[in-house]
């Protein structure tokens, strides 16, 4: 296990020429990844779940996270997000109601559990669903709110060949989940024609826990920051596709 | 007959309420005619609350109108033509001949269509707020405040889609019908003007003040999106209380044995150099039993004999002393640990029961750090006595039955054996040579059996020890320790409670805790159930909070000194 989660932080770091200061931090990262795996990887696809509201004139955006949930974390991960209710089309003050939801799959962890002497197989997955409200502020901001679960399972079979025990107990396999209820609050910004920002936080009411971003998305493509502060890495800088259709 | 009619009522009634929606003008000021057919002539408006069918239009000169469709409202500005060309539920159809109106649209169904034509284009409002201004050139622009319209050209255009959506912000300008149109966002001048009270008949410093209000929800905006940038630094600080925090614990829980427990955990430092996990754990009343569990039950050694007590406590004591200063910063443990030039000089792990303050019975391990192999050692050379190479290592134990005075000494690894060259057992403090820490001794580990399951978490450890390792004397004695992981109600964990209980690492470790009972027993010829410094033993419960929290930071570093 802990060679698989240095392996995926090899992949992450492994590209940059690593000061003692960063080297110091990713260090201390995997430790925290070591002792709680589900909620490291958890904390790596969530930058895949797109709690943006579909912008006005769409029904529907379609999102794929590239960095870094598919490199280096080699997440294959899609979501989607479907308006099913235009603010204002009914009453004026009924706000948009989207509902997200989306998976990704960890296609790298059967990789670096094949190169684990310890792991014989590893299979980590997980998937969100949500519902997102947004309510015109101005013509130009947007408040949006909502709610979303999330999911992330991480299942280790360990090699039959080692032997490992605890209190005298043969252990072969070791599944723990991490599952997270969140509350969102954000506001959407139009700045120009197709590009919006937006500022989010996200409170996790099962582990009490906070995360906030900056993102910004236009016609094709969406970027920003996620800020984990009790997380594993605790800044996420991400880039991906959001199309809307 | 009754029936028909209650039928064509019913029908009348439906057509009447739900098929038409009524356009009613509902105020009007200055200059305003309306005409009843497409070839009829313009008459001057006297009266508001009149209703326009289909096929009606009205125009303003130098005055004002506001419509009412159902929850619907136009607002038509100073010369201004508007057409009625179909008003009903499923389909508003209206011609804007020339001028500016506001159209705030509410309360549309689904299925059914708001539009309004220009000469040059058709718009779907798709609710709720837009501005649109037209001429009879063909020129015109549609600014959408809220929601979106969608916008088909009448006839297609020479470049560019027929039909798209203009979103909400947006504005769409045509200066020249044989151009492309401009699309831009919606300017703040716009913005206001839409905002703007449009009613006929309000004054004109009134128009604005709805825009006030607006204003002072802007503040409020301003000031949430203010705080959230400013939230990095609130929550960090917040996140570096909640580490400190993190490295204290306390739970309730009841034991194997049905006691019920209060465990309070922390991480202390003694000095500079040392750092202390602290265990309390207490129990008001402890049950007697002859044996804890039908795993121990008749198994040699495991017997208890010292009968029930009142306000018991036992304490575990796990502290490491390092070469350098610890910082103070939990934040930088990780580097700190992780330098090549720190490693620790000696660990202690000592459980005593506290329950007699001059009798404190307990148990101990010790590590010493040997520079030449750079790991920690738990052998004779932990209470200076020089290990003998066949050795290999064989662990120290350290117990006995002391006054409380003495056991900092041995959590604060302040011990040695009392003649070196000929080692008795007894220990001395290592700071002062000539004071005996009476009724203390040590032994060097001969033979292990254990007894566990494959499925059930428990572990019955009879450990057989040379006391002061002196074959010449040859007493030995056995530590008899009986290990079960149990949950919070204390059973005993099966494998899969674990493993496959899908839960998170942090959950599993809120959710259980370790149990360990520790004898010290007389050897006839294997343990026996008689007591070697009389009836004790330690009772420890052993949560994971901080060591969990500990490891998250720091295991990277102690990982070099596992060995």
């Amino acid at each position: 296990m802990e060679r698989l989660i240095l392996g995926i932080f090899i992949l992450f770091f492994g590209c940059f020429n690593l000061s003692a200061d960063l080297k110091s931090y990713a260090e201390q990262s995997v430790a925290k990844a070591i002792a709680e795996p589900a909620r490291f990887f958890s904390e790596l696809r969530y930058d895949s779940e797109v709690i943006f509201p579909v912008n006005s004139g769409k029904k529907y955006t379609f999102n794929m996270n590239f960095l870094p949930s598919l490199i280096p974390f080699t997440y294959l991960n899609s979501s989607f997000n479907y308006c099913l209710y235009k603010e204002g089309k009914l009453h004026t003050s009924l706000p948009q109601i989207d509902i997200a939801g989306g998976f990704g799959y960890m296609i790298g962890a059967d990789i670096l559990a094949n190169a684990s002497d310890d792991v014989d197989s590893a299979k980590i997955y997980g998937y969100h669903i949500g519902l997102i409200f947004s309510d015109s502020f101005a013509s130009k901001t947007r408040i949006y709110y909502g709610f979303k679960h999330s999911y992330t399972s991480a299942k280790l079979d360990l090699s039959p060949s080692k032997n490992h025990t605890l209190l005298g107990v043969n252990v072969n396999s070791f599944e723990t989940q991490f599952s997270e209820n969140y509350l969102i609050f954000g506001v959407e910004f139009l700045k120009d024609l197709n590009k919006y920002w937006s500022i989010n936080l996200s409170y996790g009411l099962s582990n009490q826990s906070i995360v906030y971003g900056v993102g910004w998305y236009g016609k094709w493509f969406m970027m920003g920051f996620n800020f984990y502060p009790e997380g594993v890495i605790q800044i996420h800088p991400y880039w991906g596709m959001r199309l809307g259709f | 007959m009754g029936r028909k009619i209650y039928l064509i009522f019913f029908i009348i009634f439906f057509i009447r309420n739900f098929a038409f929606s009524d356009v009613l003008v509902s105020d009007y000021a200055g200059e305003v005619w309306v005409r009843k057919s497409p070839l009829g002539t313009w008459e001057e408006l006297k009266d508001k609350n009149i209703k326009l069918e289909d096929g009606f239009a009205i125009k303003t000169g130098k005055g004002k109108v506001k419509l009412a469709i159902d929850k619907s409202s136009v607002w038509l500005k100073e010369n201004t033509a508007f057409e009625i060309e179909s008003a009903s539920k499923f389909l508003n159809a209206f011609g804007l001949v020339y001028g500016k109106i506001k159209a705030s649209i509410k309360g549309i169904s689904p299925r059914s269509r708001f539009s309004i034509k220009t000469i040059t284009a058709v718009c779907g409002i798709r609710g709720t707020d837009i501005m649109m201004e037209s001429d009879v050139d063909g020129k015109m622009s549609v600014d959408v405040l809220f929601g979106e319209v969608e916008f088909t050209y009448l006839i297609p255009p020479k470049e560019g889609e027929r039909n798209f959506i203009i979103p909400q912000g947006v504005s769409l300008k045509i200066d020249d019908v044989e151009k492309p149109y401009n699309i831009s966002l919606i300017t703040q001048e716009k913005e206001i003007e839409i905002l703007s009270n449009w009613d006929p008949n309000v004054k004109e410093e009134e128009r604005m003040e709805s825009l006030i209000e607006k204003e002072k929800d802007k503040i409020s905006l301003k000031k949430f999106i203010a705080y959230s940038n400013n939230m990095g630094m609130e929550i960090n600080n917040f996140v570096y209380k909640e580490k400190e925090a993190d490295f204290e614990a306390g739970r309730t829980l009841k034991d194997i044995n049905g006691n019920t427990v209060r465990i309070d955990q922390r991480l202390i430092r003694n000095d500079l150099n040392t750092i202390q996990l602290f265990n309390i754990i207490k129990r008001k009343d402890y049950k007697s039993y002859d044996y804890l569990t039908d795993y121990s039950k008749n198994v040699s050694g495991f017997k208890y004999n010292g009968g029930s007590l009142k306000d018991r406590v036992d304490i575990f004591a796990i502290t490491f002393n390092f070469n350098k200063e610890v910082p103070k910063n939990i934040g930088e443990w990780q580097s700190f640990f992780d330098r090549k030039d720190v490693h620790p000089e000696w660990a202690t792990f000592v459980s005593a029961n506290l329950i007699d303050l001059n009798n404190v019975f307990f148990i101990g391990e010790a590590y010493k750090y040997i520079e030449n192999r750079g790991e920690l050692i738990n052998n004779t050379e932990v209470v200076g006595v020089t290990q003998n190479t066949n050795e290999r290592d064989n662990d120290v134990i350290l117990a006995g039955k002391i006054s409380k005075n003495y056991l900092n000494d041995i959590v604060m690894y302040n011990f040695s054996e009392k003649n070196t060259n000929n080692p008795t057992g007894e220990l001395v403090r290592k700071s002062d040579p000539n004071v005996d820490i009476s009724g203390s001794f040590w032994g060097l580990k001969v033979s292990k059996d254990e007894i566990s399951d494959k499925d059930l978490f428990y572990q019955l450890n009879r450990t057989k020890y040379l006391k002061g390792a002196n074959e010449t004397q040859e007493e030995y004695f056995y530590l008899c320790q009986e290990n079960y992981l149990i949950s919070n109600d204390g059973s005993i964990r099966k494998k899969n409670d674990i493993f496959s209980s899908g839960k998170s690492v942090s959950d599993i470790i809120k959710e259980n805790a370790i149990q360990s009972v520790n004898y010290i027993k007389k050897n006839e010829n294997g343990p026996s159930n008689e007591d070697y410094i009389g009836a004790y033993n330690t009772d420890i419960i052993f949560i994971g909070d901080v060591p969990f929290s500990i490891f998250e930071n720091t295991s990277r570093g102690v990982d070099r000194w596992k060995d």
